[in-house]
């Protein structure tokens, strides 16, 4: 009967929302073919979608104009390494907690690229973007001991007390470069989705 | 120890003369390894010297090893760096490879960095690309034009309204219904 | 008959005193009044200190998080969408960005971060999360295909 209940108010909602679009349409004075996509009976997926395509095109078409001009400016990225996440930029410097085998003067390229962008624009990777398109260069500056951290316990009146040194170690990385090895297209990016990666 | 003693600096991390921004340069300039030729304690440090200092030194030619046979003392590890901090290790009954790892810390570190707490793991100049956000990113442009004080602004959010306002509405309101009923009437 | 051992063993007490005191006393050189410089007082308050830097390094992480977790509330909260509402878009449309990084872009890379709380809201809109009752007028996320939202 909830369930019922439930069901009604859902449908009872869609129609307010749709009067209530219908309004802002109006007021907005939208022409009425934007209006048209809103209603589930006359909804045409294939144009939509066409339409869609078409601004994605002229977006990334932007974009690649802004590369290849070199005018995008500084980029950032973010990163996942080693568990975390690093938002960075060419000349920063980022500390991995804990083991880790690289030593010092390894270059590295960052592969697990989250999200990067620049002035103008961001480009969002599900969960990450393509191999390859951004390259996030690095080289491993220093590997060291973190200082010394105290684990101590007590407990009053119960003769009860720990203690404990322990050091860990940090590794600190020179983010050297960020650069789009290639320029972007909205319907590969569409389709490449099974390209294989190894993590 | 406790995080805000004297003898425990903290700070954030740094890099010495822009390391690693062109290519990497190692910190450590002098390694200095003090041990006794007789001793026990400075077994481990004397089979190190036996088997391994000389090809460590072929391997890093930027680094100067010297070598001080002391009679009676406990082994030592002493490293100098070119931000010219010093790093102290002593390796008393330690054997060689404990030693090699303590001289390979003693390699790749920046400074003696048990000496600094680090309060982030992160450090940028550019902290920002697009701006940061600030209130007005989102406020209309008008609220610059404007000159104070203005009127609208100065007024409260929510006025409450008194009871005389209340009234007035109710009767209002009331007239508003006789009108629609009495229109009703005349209609009929 | 003159007993030398027993009595002298009876009152050996570890380490030697003034080295043992002094690793504390190095420790109580910043505080105030006795607890610098009377070992008992110093004991104790350096002990407490010592449970405190323990568990506070455990508590900065708490912490951090619910800074964080507050930030990007009102990142969100600036453009009309809930916090809830927000992440569940982010995670139905397989952004897996942590808390640190959104609060991090909210901040310091506003424009990213309002893409995000579009696409956000374009997929709570779609899946018909409860919050979001219409997909903006002004649709400004392009290229709905390749979110496949339809």
């Amino acid at each position: 009967m909830s369930l019922l209940a439930q069901s009604m108010r859902q449908v009872l909602r869609h129609t307010t929302q749709r009067a209530t679009l219908n309004g802002a349409m109006r007021a907005l004075s939208i022409n009425q073919k934007l209006q048209q996509q809103n209603k589930p009976a006359t909804i045409d997926v294939a144009a939509i979608a066409k339409e869609h395509q078409q601004e994605c095109q002229t977006v990334c078409e932007r974009i690649n104009q802004q590369v290849a001009k070199s005018e995008q400016g500084r980029l950032f990225a973010v990163v996942h390494l080693c568990g975390k996440q690093f938002k960075v930029t060419p000349g920063d410097i980022i500390l991995v907690e804990g083991y880790w085998p690289p030593t010092t003067g390894d270059e590295i390229s960052l592969d697990k690229v989250l999200l990067a962008g620049a002035r103008d624009f961001t480009l969002i990777g599900r969960p990450m973007l393509d191999a390859g398109l951004v390259m996030v260069k690095a080289t491993i500056i220093e590997k060291t001991l973190t200082h010394t951290k105290t684990h101590f316990k007590k407990k009053r009146r119960k003769q009860y007390m720990r203690i404990n040194f322990q050091r860990s170690p940090n590794t600190m990385i020179r983010i050297n470069s960020i650069e789009l090895t290639r320029p972007l297209d909205g319907m590969a990016e569409a389709e490449a989705e099974h390209s294989i990666r190894l993590f | 120890m406790s995080n805000s003693h004297l003898f425990l600096k903290s700070g954030f991390p740094r890099a010495p003369l822009q390391n690693g921004v062109g290519r990497y340069v190692c910190q450590l300039q002098r390694l200095t390894l003090k041990f006794c030729k007789n001793n026990g304690s400075s077994r481990g440090m004397r089979d190190f010297i036996e088997n391994h200092l000389v090809d460590f030194a072929k391997e890093n030619p930027g680094i100067v090893v010297y070598v001080k046979p002391r009679r009676h003392r406990a082994p030592v590890l002493v490293g100098e760096y070119l931000n010219g901090d010093r790093e102290w290790l002593s390796v008393r009954n330690s054997t060689q490879t404990e030693i090699s790892k303590w001289i390979d810390l003693l390699k790749t570190q920046n400074g003696s960095s048990s000496s600094l707490r680090l309060r982030k793991m992160w450090h940028t100049d550019v902290p920002s690309i697009q701006g940061p956000w600030t209130p007005f990113l989102l406020r209309s442009p008008d609220a610059h034009n404007q000159t104070y004080p203005t009127s609208e602004a100065s007024q409260p959010l929510d006025v409450p309204q008194t009871a005389t306002e209340k009234l007035i509405e109710l009767f209002k309101q009331q007239q508003l219904e006789a009108d629609t009923v009495l229109e009703q009437k005349r209609a009929e | 008959m003159v007993f030398l051992n027993i009595p002298l063993l009876v009152r050996a007490r570890g380490p030697d005193e003034f080295w043992r005191k002094r690793r504390i006393f190095k420790l109580a050189a910043h505080y105030r009044s006795r607890t610098r410089n009377v070992y008992s007082f110093a004991i104790r308050s350096v002990h407490r200190a010592l449970a405190y830097a323990t568990t506070g390094r455990k508590l900065k992480k708490l912490d951090m998080a619910q800074l964080w977790t507050t930030r990007v509330e009102a990142g969100c909260q600036q453009y009309g969408v809930a916090l809830d509402t927000f992440k569940e878009g982010l995670a139905r449309s397989d952004i897996q960005l942590n808390k640190k990084m959104l609060s991090d872009l909210a901040i310091w890379e506003p424009r990213s971060f309002e893409a995000l709380v579009n696409i956000s809201r374009e997929r709570a809109a779609v899946e018909g999360l409860p919050d979001i009752k219409r997909r903006s007028a002004f649709n400004q996320v392009y290229g709905l295909s390749n979110l496949k939202l339809d």
